[in-house]
């Protein structure tokens, strides 16, 4: 059958990649967790100078003195407990505390300068609260237009997100593309480089096609 | 203990996936020979020099393929890593499952562009496996469209030259 025809040089390559994988053994030892993250912090150097039928050894026992990236990498491949400490690592890290905070924590000084900005970002998304609650359908121009608040609650769903750009956008970019689909930025950067935002449940729903976007988490704001 | 062929197979899988990356420096012959001889060694089915050069041969033909577009006017070089992702694709048990998981991902936006890094590239390896991608599917994951029998032909003349001249061009 035509479609399953692989193309150019590939008979061993092929061979090797439909080859049934044997039941994986187990390591005896694993690469402590300081390599790890050194792994993870891009901090390892990225391969042996040379590899040796005693280092193949040393890897398979999972014991060797001076772990490589390809040798970690390797070894996370064939071994479900590093990936799963892998990522209780990033985990980890994605929860400490932001550049930012840290140093506010270390110099209360600027602090100040935080809680204006928090403040200045409250004030924001009050003003955006508002303007979602009056924002209705389009009013005919025979009518009145309402200025009084609704007595009851605002039908709109407001949306918050996180959203980390992709790393080639442009920042002014980015934010240009946001303000064109009434979404404001009310936190962040957060040290994936990633903002907090808030929209109409249809701008945030929007933001999945862009490319401009690497990463979205949302939430829902009752 | 661990076994060595799956340790073998993990490194090369890392060849394959500095190629779909483009990183084509990072793929050296010495260590590819290496471990091919590694993992057929482990097989331990005989002829285990002759299928690890030739192993070693066609990651290299698809290497200096790579090099060979990178700035050439005859194509891009992305397109020997959509060469590779068809050819991975096409290995293995068919997988109807994974192709339609593999279908709707691309249809979400998951496209080439997005796989920036080798532990990227070494997921997408895993998910392509007996997918039998069409060529329009690659294309779609591409973002245009890849002529991959022209590919593979460019491939198949680096091929040729290892394999009239050794391995020493890698």
């Amino acid at each position: 059958m035509a479609e399953e025809r692989a193309m150019g040089p590939w008979k061993e390559l092929g061979e090797f990649l439909g080859a049934r994988s044997r039941p994986a053994a187990r390591y005896r030892a694993h690469p402590p967790k300081a390599v790890l993250s050194m792994y993870l912090a891009g901090e390892l150097p990225a391969r042996p100078k040379e590899w040796t039928k005693d280092r193949v050894q040393a890897l398979l026992a999972g014991r060797v003195s001076d772990w490589t990236a390809w040798e970690v990498l390797a070894h996370l491949r064939t071994c479900p407990k590093c990936r799963r400490t892998l990522a209780h690592l990033k985990k980890a890290e994605a929860s400490k505390p932001t550049r930012w905070l840290r140093k506010v924590l270390e110099n209360p000084k600027i602090a100040g300068v935080g809680w204006a900005l928090a403040g200045a970002q409250a004030i924001a998304l009050a003003a955006l609260i508002l303007f979602f609650s009056l924002s209705s359908p389009p009013h005919k121009l025979d009518t009145k237009p309402d200025l009084t608040l609704p007595n009851t609650p605002s039908q709109v769903t407001l949306v918050s997100a996180w959203v980390v750009p992709e790393p080639d956008v442009d920042i002014g970019e980015f934010s240009r593309f946001l303000h064109s689909l009434g979404i404001v930025v009310v936190d962040g950067p957060d040290e994936r480089g990633g903002y907090k935002v808030m929209g109409k449940e249809e701008a945030i729903q929007s933001l999945f096609e862009s490319p401009l976007i690497k990463l979205i988490q949302k939430e829902v704001t009752p | 203990m661990m076994k060595v062929e799956a340790l073998a197979k993990a490194m090369i899988d890392l060849f394959l996936a500095h190629l779909i990356v483009g990183e084509e420096e990072e793929v050296k012959e010495e260590d590819v020979m290496f471990w091919a001889l590694v993992y057929f060694e482990g097989l331990g089915r005989g002829d285990e020099l002759k299928r690890a050069q030739r192993m070693t041969r066609e990651i290299l033909a698809y290497k200096r393929a790579l090099r060979r577009l990178r700035g050439s006017p005859a194509g891009r070089p992305e397109n020997v890593a959509a060469l590779i992702i068809y050819n991975i694709s096409h290995s293995g048990p068919k997988d109807l499952q994974k192709r339609e998981l593999w279908e709707n991902k691309v249809a979400t936006n998951h496209s080439y562009s997005r796989i920036r890094n080798v532990e990227e590239a070494l997921d997408l390896i895993e998910e392509v496996r007996g997918t039998y991608l069409t060529e329009r599917a690659i294309s779609e994951f591409m973002g245009r469209t890849v002529n991959l029998d022209r590919v593979a032909r460019f491939v198949e003349e680096e091929y040729e030259v290892l394999v009239t001249k050794g391995e020493g061009n890698g």
